[in-house]
């Protein structure tokens, strides 16, 4: 009886403190969310702690995101720690917030970025919806990201739409993403990409075709055959040749060092460098006495530069 | 033994012979005694050198910091500790490399020769046709290196005849560039006023007779090289100094028949440089000022504003049309 007692004793002291030390938590998260609703550049000295505490803090922080008496800019630093705590407990308030159509535009935004990763299927046609009537850019591109985790062929179709818009860091992403949904369809896209004027997408086309599984040789060497196809463009093409050890490589950057573009016949000089001394030679003596001057220099270049 | 003096003599010769000058504006050595340097101040503007070399080969710099007030600075072109705005390392840098490995001629005398841009198809393991493309307006920065119409190797080309016909070395060109950039940094080192705490101020820099005026301006971010290196640039650094009675004559007699439009923006362009760091140490290591942009630090203006060479001169090595010279793209390539 007298053990029974003891045991009874311990675990009332062990609620009590645990009760204490659930109520110190509390305190402090209501203390900073406190100061997180009035903070200014200062915020992150009191969002940091907060996303350490994690999930305890939700409810504190949705009440302050949900709160209109708060300044925008309160609301919104709110919901960015609660995005950096990224758990299932902030998915639902954040998809109210980002279909409430008499929400802060800037907020909508937001929080999109704590929706990341989660499966959305369930709001997968008002996503679409919401993609449809936006038209700022990046907003668009956040909610096709979302779409990416509701409906992958939805996401396609808004990921294509965004691959023709002129935001380079907005292009760049849209082409990331549709060869990520449809691998089999990325020759196609990155030989696109290699002839857009943004250099983020061109040179993210141009650095994917060098390592691709996907490759279709003849499909670019067409592209670089097309008449007034630019300049950087078959700079381009000419550059993805000089990585690959493809069978028309040699042959093709031979061919690309008699083009009058000093971008293209240099970079196939170089190009030509990287492969079989013994396949290269035969190839560039026989331009030796090519009546062009740069030919003839060029090919001596890619004599004397190649490794034996 | 004979033998063994001649070899010796020969040693020395060759030693001797092969050690090739990178500058070849001379600086003056003056005596280290009873020189002011900050945060000691002179009042009246002293007589003094600048810049001057230390009996012990220290570069040092007047600076006016104050009305009527000067001080001595030690801004010597140096390798230091690293600098990079990435780690948060503000060291002084690879101030004085070149880049041998691919420009010899350049680490050797402090110019290219002509078979050595002409065979240049590589700079730090990166096509020339690949920095130029990267270099491009819209490239890796909005408003480029150079312009659409020119390649990273018609700029080098171009500014290194010029140099060649203004008779100095990029390293020339590079340190009075430098000489600025360490004055500004080492002077937030000093504080003038310890109730205030304001910084000593460089209200002008004094420079082969001229007052060099400077305005560095941060920003955020950075700028990433085209070369692949660890380079990195951020400020705005805004270079000018005032014409003097002689050069405004020499400009009104050779170029007084120019609209009034383009006669101020030939001033503008021979007395006033907005540039960025980055381009200090591109200088030393490739030869590379940036194309026509809005960032080129143009040789011509940097001999002139720093007094390395006359109006005359400057007018006379670009064949006699300064005002062509500064507002045609260099286009050709060396091959």
């Amino acid at each position: 009886m007298k053990t029974l007692c003891k045991y009874f004793v311990l675990i009332l002291l062990l609620i009590l403190s645990a009760r204490a030390s659930s109520q110190d938590n509390n305190e402090k998260i209501d203390s900073l969310v406190n100061l997180l609703t009035k903070a200014g550049r200062e915020w992150n000295d009191y969002s940091i702690p907060l996303i350490e505490i994690g999930e305890p803090a939700i409810p504190a922080l949705v009440e302050a995101v949900k709160d209109r008496s708060l300044e925008q800019w309160n609301r919104r630093i709110s919901a960015m720690t609660l995005n950096s705590i990224h758990s299932p407990l902030w998915v639902q308030p954040a998809l109210e917030i980002l279909f409430d159509p008499t929400e802060d535009p800037v907020l909508r935004n937001h929080v999109t970025a704590g929706l990341k990763g989660f499966n959305l299927a369930e709001v997968r046609d008002k996503l679409w919806y919401l993609f449809n009537e936006e038209s700022n850019e990046s907003y668009k591109s956040n909610l096709a990201n979302l779409l990416m985790t509701a409906d992958t062929s939805l996401a396609y179709e808004a990921f294509k739409e965004l691959y023709n818009t002129y935001d380079g860091h907005v292009q760049r992403g849209a082409l990331m993403n549709l060869v990520t949904i449809r691998p089999g369809e990325s020759t196609s896209w990155f030989s696109q990409g290699i002839q857009m004027d943004d250099w983020m997408t061109s040179n993210l086309a141009m650095d994917s075709l060098v390592t691709s599984g996907y490759f279709d040789a003849d499909d670019l060497i067409s592209v670089y055959n097309e008449h007034g196809i630019g300049e950087e463009v078959k700079w381009r093409i000419v550059y993805i040749f000089g990585h690959r050890a493809e069978p028309e490589s040699i042959s093709f950057l031979a061919e690309a060092l008699l083009d009058e573009s000093w971008l293209v016949h240099t970079e196939a000089a170089v190009g030509l460098c990287r492969f079989e001394a013994e396949q290269v030679i035969p190839e560039m003596t026989k331009l030796k006495n090519d009546s062009r001057k740069y030919v003839r220099d060029n090919s001596s270049w890619v004599i004397k530069h190649i490794e034996y | 033994m004979k033998n063994i003096i001649l070899f010796i003599f020969f040693f020395v010769f060759f030693l001797f012979g092969c050690k090739q000058e990178r500058y070849r504006f001379k600086i003056e050595t003056i005596n280290n005694e009873d020189l002011k340097f900050a945060p000691g101040y002179y009042t009246g503007k002293p007589d003094i050198n600048s810049p001057a070399l230390s009996r012990d080969g220290r570069e040092l710099v007047l600076i006016k910091i104050d009305i009527d007030q000067y001080t001595l600075f030690d801004a010597t072109v140096e390798n230091g500790e690293p600098f990079d705005y990435k780690l948060r390392l503000y060291g002084k840098g690879n101030q004085l490399l070149a880049d041998e490995e691919d420009f010899p001629s350049l680490a050797r005398t402090g110019l290219h020769s002509d078979e050595e841009l002409k065979n240049t198809k590589i700079i730090t393991g990166r096509s020339v046709s690949q920095i130029t493309i990267d270099g491009r307006p819209w490239g890796s920065s909005g408003v480029g290196f150079m312009t659409d119409e020119e390649t990273i190797m018609s700029v080098i080309l171009a500014d290194n005849r010029i140099i060649r016909r203004l008779g100095l070395t990029h390293p020339d060109l590079a340190r009075p560039l430098f000489h600025l950039w360490n004055i500004s940094r080492g002077l937030e080192d000093y504080s003038i006023d310890t109730i205030t705490g304001d910084r000593m101020q460089m209200e002008a820099m004094l420079y082969n007779g001229n007052e060099v005026k400077v305005e560095i301006i941060g920003s955020r971010g950075w700028q990433e090289s085209i070369f692949n290196d660890e380079i990195l640039g951020s400020g705005h650094i805004y270079i000018s100094r005032e014409l003097n009675k002689e050069e405004q004559e020499f400009l009104n007699q050779n170029y007084g028949n120019l609209p009034e439009e383009k006669f101020e923006e030939l001033k503008n362009m021979l007395f006033n440089i907005h540039t960025g760091e980055l381009v200090f140490f591109y200088i030393n290591r490739y030869g590379f000022y940036e194309g026509h942009t809005e960032y080129r630090i143009d040789p011509v203006a940097v001999a002139l504003i720093f007094g390395m060479r006359s109006i005359e001169d400057v007018h006379i090595a670009v064949g006699g049309d300064l005002y062509e010279y500064f507002s045609s793209p260099f286009t050709e390539n060396p091959e």
